[in-house]
């Protein structure tokens, strides 16, 4: 699924991501998630940063992009931040073969600085020709079209008669577009899409935009 | 309605009991309606009610200061309620002891005879009460069956006990091993049930950097503060998914309801619950702030979910013989006695030394009901896995309805009545696969594992005030149990919640022993013109009825093609 943004052309990938010219776009990782579970004393087993780290590898090696853009929550929490997570990234990031760009979202914040080895190119928010990329929506410049995570949107889709299911999602608002969560250990919220906004949703190996006949309120 | 008050009236205290806790609500605002002079002398008592306001209540019934109760079992157990000498049933009581206890609530006093009135919701009701006096006479009455090492219990209570007084792990499991639910825990049990709450699990590797109990000087202890603060705030085994407090703006609080009862009305809808007629002001941090409405208008009663009860293995026996008149005419079997003989007209009454299939042709398509009196829970399992196996042999999509007296497969094509093709999608062969395959149980476990992870301390609840510190341990039960599948799936936490929802959702040990039952038993197949009384109720539910489990992304696609195809038809 493509989406046309001024000059720009949005490829919507089922893996949970989004390719903007030469650009890899992900969003929410929440990498150390379980790692901050187990700190605070509720056993959830490690897998989510070996996985993760793994599907980004993937698409990098897919498509092949001039630049990797995490939009945001590439942390979890400071507790998050074990010597064996911070291990695997480290060993992530020496397999990067292109430039890598975290825009910085409240998890991020609050779980502190990075390492400085690490290549990562840090922002608040950046600018990609005439789009620019922020973590949370509530923060975008009114005036230019976003991309953004932060709200790990799920589309609730049922048709009255089956039995309904919820989904993860790309939301498409009239400034903006709300990327799903990438980690494996992240939940979601149910986006309401307001009138003349729209959702799309993975379906096998494409993306399909879901009408609005299937997401009643 | 009217006779019921007049039963009432009679007496000095009555308890009214009903299945649901929304139906309690519903019997009170009538018989308020039909009784205003009874103001302050009814009263409502449920488990969704406040512990403070179901204190007051049974306390008032303890002084005899109140004319009715209108509850459900919440009132069923424990309390000694002497002054109560009335009880009414309403709606069928779905098992022999759940009526007899409910019997004893009244007279509950050495050689006082208990009575309980029962007042039918359907004709068939009738038979059911009927059939359950039978089966009191003849002593046929459910047997309990105990749990068997719910391992999430044990990982909360091993917390609980190490954080209280530090103890020998030796010691710890005598005691626990004198409990019926963990006799014959084996070694293997008792250390996975250890490690998970020391280093974590089996394999090491999965849980770096976690520790919660550990061994000091052989004494199993929790040292951690913040460990302990939170076991503290999450302990207990009943577990509520997004309960919403509901509470007077003045300070007092009422009782809980279901998240998503209160997030579709908007502030100034009014609703009812424990009795009262509410008015909500505000709904955030998972509490409502309601007043008492001053409009009468007609506002909506607070709805709990909750699966529906089934028929007991011993009641459904008894209803069975009670159709057939293996004993004598009672009152009530007179009263549905019409009905009855138009089934026998129509058809045949359904028994349990045959299988009666009935097969109707209507302007939807064909509709096959199969009757094999064994109550709803094992219809469920029969009728998906019939379904499963018939629409494998072709590629119409079967729908499936079921109550306590059978199943019934809907489609629009060809669902013939082939005595041959229906013992074969009903025989126990590969049940338990065919059982797997057809009825998602992943996502059956996933529901199940809410609680399990719940008790075994896995899901942090937020509490008012203390939002920020545990915000960060967010996760659902539904993605934590994708973690444990994907990251350690030898997890027994992963394997109680798929043993529960085999023995206790899908009655495994009633389903396989009904199917080898239905397999000796002779089929009577009759052609019917049209739908019998039986049938009715069936084909009346079909709307509501479950299409068989699929994956996600084939039901998506399902979905969009039927909409595409309606909007084809639309040109």
């Amino acid at each position: 699924m493509t989406l046309q943004v001024h000059d720009h052309l949005l490829t919507l990938l089922p893996e949970k991501a989004l390719i903007l010219d030469s650009t890899l776009i992900l969003a929410d990782t929440h990498f150390g998630k379980s790692a901050s579970f187990r700190a605070r004393g509720i056993p959830v087993p490690e897998g989510d940063t070996a996985q993760d780290t793994g599907r980004i590898l993937v698409l990098l090696d897919r498509h092949r992009p001039e630049r990797l853009v995490i939009a945001g929550d590439f942390l979890h929490a400071p507790e998050g931040k074990s010597p064996a997570v911070l291990e695997s990234l480290a060993h992530f990031f020496s397999r990067l073969e292109c430039e890598t760009h975290l825009v910085l979202g409240n998890h991020d914040h609050r779980a502190g600085p990075l390492p400085r080895d690490w290549p990562v190119t840090v922002h608040e928010s950046l600018a990609l020709g005439a789009l620019t990329i922020v973590h949370d929506p509530a923060e975008a410049p009114g005036d230019e079209f976003s991309i953004c995570g932060h709200l790990h949107p799920v589309a609730r889709i049922k048709d009255g008669v089956n039995t309904g299911f919820r989904t993860p999602c790309f939301w498409l608002r009239e400034m903006s577009l709300i990327l799903p969560s990438f980690g494996t250990f992240t939940g979601g919220a149910i986006a309401h899409p307001a009138d003349g906004e729209r959702i799309f949703a993975p379906l096998h190996d494409r993306v399909v935009e879901i009408p609005r006949e299937l997401m009643p309120i | 309605m009217r006779r019921v008050a007049q039963r009432i009236a009679r007496a000095n205290t009555t308890l009214l009991f009903t299945n649901t806790r929304s139906q309690t609500e519903i019997w009170f605002q009538a018989l308020s309606a039909v009784r205003p002079g009874w103001e302050g002398q009814l009263a409502v008592h449920h488990g969704s009610l406040d512990l403070d306001e179901r204190r007051e209540v049974e306390a008032r019934l303890r002084e005899g200061t109140v004319r009715c109760v209108v509850c459900t079992s919440s009132l069923d157990l424990g309390v000694d309620f002497s002054p109560v000498d009335q009880v009414i049933q309403v709606g069928s009581p779905k098992g022999v002891a759940r009526l007899l206890q409910r019997a004893g609530r009244s007279g509950h006093q050495p050689g006082k005879l208990s009575k309980i009135l029962c007042v039918p919701t359907n004709a068939l009701e009738l038979v059911e009460f009927a059939a359950a006096r039978d089966a009191i006479e003849a002593r046929q009455i459910e047997a309990r069956i105990p749990l068997r090492k719910p391992l999430d219990v044990l990982v909360q209570h091993l917390l609980t006990l190490a954080i209280g007084q530090p103890d020998r792990p030796d010691d710890l499991r005598c005691e626990v091993e004198t409990t019926h639910a963990f006799r014959g825990l084996t070694d293997e049990e008792w250390d996975w049930a250890l490690g998970f709450i020391t280093s974590g699990g089996k394999a090491l590797q999965a849980y770096p950097n976690y520790r919660k109990a550990e061994l000091v000087d052989g004494l199993l202890t929790v040292r951690d503060k913040r460990h302990i603060q939170l076991h503290r705030m999450s302990i207990g085994t009943i577990t509520s998914d997004l309960a919403v407090t509901v509470r007077y703006a003045k300070g007092r609080t009422l009782g809980t309801v279901e998240e998503g009862f209160v997030s579709k009305m908007n502030p100034g809808t009014q609703f009812i619950f424990a009795g009262r007629r509410l008015e909500l002001i505000s709904f955030r941090n998972h509490t409502a702030l309601v007043r008492n409405a001053t409009r009468n208008s007609k506002g909506r009663v607070a709805i709990w979910g909750g699966s529906r009860m089934s028929l007991s293995n011993e009641l459904a026996l008894a209803v069975a013989r009670r159709l057939h008149q293996a004993v004598e005419e009672t009152p009530e079997t007179e009263r549905v006695a019409p009905i009855l003989a138009l089934q026998r007209a129509w058809s045949s009454l359904p028994s349990r030394q045959e299988l009666l299939v009935e097969h109707t042709r209507t302007e939807e398509g064909e509709h096959l009901f199969v009757f094999p009196m064994a109550g709803r829970l094992v219809h469920e399992g029969l009728g998906a896995l019939a379904a499963y196996r018939f629409s494998r042999e072709s590629d119409a999509t079967i729908q499936v309805s079921m109550n306590d007296y059978g199943f019934a497969l809907h489609s629009g094509q060809a669902l013939l009545l082939d005595e041959d093709a229906l013992r074969s999608a009903l025989a126990p062969d590969d049940l338990l696969d065919d059982l797997l395959a057809c009825l998602n149980t992943v996502e059956l476990a996933r529901r199940r594992f809410r609680e399990v992870a719940r008790v075994a301390g896995l899901v942090v609840q937020n509490f008012p005030g203390r939002r920020r510190t545990t915000r960060d341990l967010h996760a659902s039960s539904s993605l934590l149990y994708d973690v444990f599948r994907n990251y350690d799936p030898g997890n027994l936490l992963l394997a109680q919640a798929e043993r529960e929802i085999l023995e206790q959702q899908l009655e495994w040990t009633r389903l396989k022993a009904t199917m080898e039952d239905l397999a000796a038993r002779p089929f009577r197949l009759v052609e019917t013109r049209r739908l019998s009384p039986f049938a009715f109720p069936l084909w009346a539910d079909r709307l509501q009825a479950v299409t068989a489990g699929k994956d996600y992304a084939t039901r998506l696609e399902s979905m969009l093609k039927d909409l595409e195809n309606a909007a084809l038809r639309g040109i």
